[in-house]
């Protein structure tokens, strides 16, 4: 039987990835991020209580409604939840162009999409500019981009992100404090600029 | 900044080992390791500087995210400090929501041993105590045999709350069915108990809303008791938890939670009775329904 549903799919998907199926994560990233957009619409259209509305819920109710669980294991899902904090990633930066783009011509948005789906505290981060910030550290060390990646987007603990990267959680703890220091300096130390 | 990945990996190798350096070992450290390069030490210090930033963007994201390690609060340091009438034995577990330690009674008055939970830094202090007060009469008239009981509360010097409950010694629910090799009739009979428990609870108001094995110990008489009942609900993220409209992403175990909690819609006693069928599928199976 061919798969037609995006959950058959998904699922499929999945655990082809993990035999290393490398195609195979390519094709899971538009389904995720298809469900994962679709689901933050949903959401805003229902209700603008923004605390029930955090990236790390949608990212957990994509993974309910998109993977068979039953024919699934851990190492599955810590694949699905690192798809998932890409995608995260994507649909926030793209809102945010968009945002921006819209308020130089003077429109204004409908929603905050950012505002709505970031975690709570992360709300004031400019995602441009981490963004930006992610890609320049993605080529000086690419495990710490996709920590940062994994924690901020994926909502992920230190423990997880260790599983999904076949690292240790000391590991982890250790290039995630590495990174969020650099970040912090690549995003803030603006009057510094001049030296480099 | 770090040109190149070379560059970058000799950055973050000075950095990490100086970080936690008292001030003047650290200028010790920084000086034999940069020597002349004034830059490559510049750089260093202000990685160190930024680490300390303490109103920056990325602890936040982490005090957002629970964490299976818990913060470097140092646990084991904390043995003799007293907490309100309780004074700190050692560590004994570890949770998204704080540290477990045991406890007992400092006044001497009669000895008893308490686990006494320390909410880690992170969560909105003032929140959790205002509603902690507001259930703490809830809680502490839970009175059931396989309920641990809240017995009290408050906050360290440093504005940390902690609860203090009934200690219990015992293996998590599913550890002693594996260790004590029950078979299927006598798991039931387990998870009858712990179903009545839940029902009583219901009964009087309360929901548990982190249902899981970690939070239901089987003692050596093997009875089971179900630990942190309502303690989510105080633990809750947002206000409005209080009124159990909303509950908050963070105070949950997603491979246990219903569906109702993950997508943020209200909790209700059927959301324990769901996690009570995860639990059940566990015992049952030998395996996580989602694992």
């Amino acid at each position: 039987m061919i798969p037609t549903l995006p959950r058959d799919q998904a699922t499929r998907l999945l655990i082809d990835w993990s035999r290393g199926d490398q195609v195979a994560a390519e094709r899971l990233m538009p389904l995720v991020y298809d469900e994962l957009r679709m689901l933050a619409r949903g959401y805003l259209q229902r209700e603008r209580s923004d605390h029930t509305l955090q990236a790390t819920g949608l990212v957990h109710e994509a993974y309910l409604r998109l993977v068979d669980q039953c024919t699934t294991n851990w190492r599955n899902r810590a694949h699905f939840f690192w798809i998932a904090a890409q995608a995260m990633r994507r649909i926030l930066v793209e809102h945010a162009r968009r945002h921006r783009a819209g308020k130089r011509g003077g429109a204004m948005e409908k929603v905050e999409f950012d505002e709505a789906l970031l975690p709570a505290a992360g709300r004031s981060v400019d995602l441009l500019a981490l963004d930006d910030a992610l890609n320049e550290l993605a080529q000086l060390r690419p495990q710490q981009s996709q920590i940062v990646e994994l924690r901020f987007f994926g909502g992920m603990t230190i423990d997880e992100a260790a599983e999904v990267l076949d690292v240790s959680p000391r590991t982890v703890k250790r290039e995630w404090r590495m990174a969020r220091a650099w970040l912090r300096q690549a995003m803030f130390s603006g009057e510094g600029d001049g030296a480099e | 900044m770090a040109r190149n990945s070379d560059e970058y990996n000799r950055l973050q190798e000075i950095f990490l080992a100086a970080v936690d350096l008292p001030a003047k070992e650290q200028s010790l450290y920084l000086e034999s390791e940069c020597g002349g390069d004034v830059r490559l030490r510049q750089e260093v210090e202000s990685l160190i500087a930024a680490d300390s930033h303490t109103d920056g963007f990325t602890e936040q994201i982490e005090s957002s995210i629970p964490d299976n390690l818990g913060s470097d609060d140092g646990g084991e340091s904390l043995a003799g400090q007293q907490f309100g009438a309780y004074r700190i034995l050692r560590e004994i577990g570890r949770g998204g929501l704080g540290t477990v330690y045991l406890a007992e009674r400092a006044d001497h008055e009669y000895r008893k041993e308490v686990a006494l939970k320390l909410v880690r830094r992170g969560l909105d202090t003032e929140d959790i105590l205002e509603r902690f007060r507001h259930e703490r009469q809830i809680l502490a008239q839970l009175d059931h045999p396989n309920i641990a009981r809240l017995i009290d509360g408050g906050t360290t010097d440093e504005g940390l709350p902690y609860f203090v409950m009934e200690y219990v010694e015992g293996t998590t629910l599913t550890k002693y069915c594996e260790t004590q090799q029950l078979g299927a009739e006598e798991r039931l009979k387990l998870f009858r108990k712990v179903c009545e428990a839940v029902s009583y609870a219901h009964q009087n108001l309360v929901i548990h809303r982190d249902l899981k094995p970690s939070n239901i110990l089987v003692t050596a008489e093997g009875t089971p008791k179900l630990l942190d009942f309502g303690i989510a609900k105080v633990l809750a993220s947002d206000e409005e938890a209080f009124t159990q409209t909303i509950p908050a992403l963070r105070v949950m175990t997603p491979e246990y939670a219903s569906p109702e909690q993950i997508k943020g819609g209200k909790i209700t006693t059927r959301s324990d009775v769901y996690s009570l069928g995860m639990l059940l599928y566990e015992l049952l199976t030998g395996r996580k329904p989602i694992a």
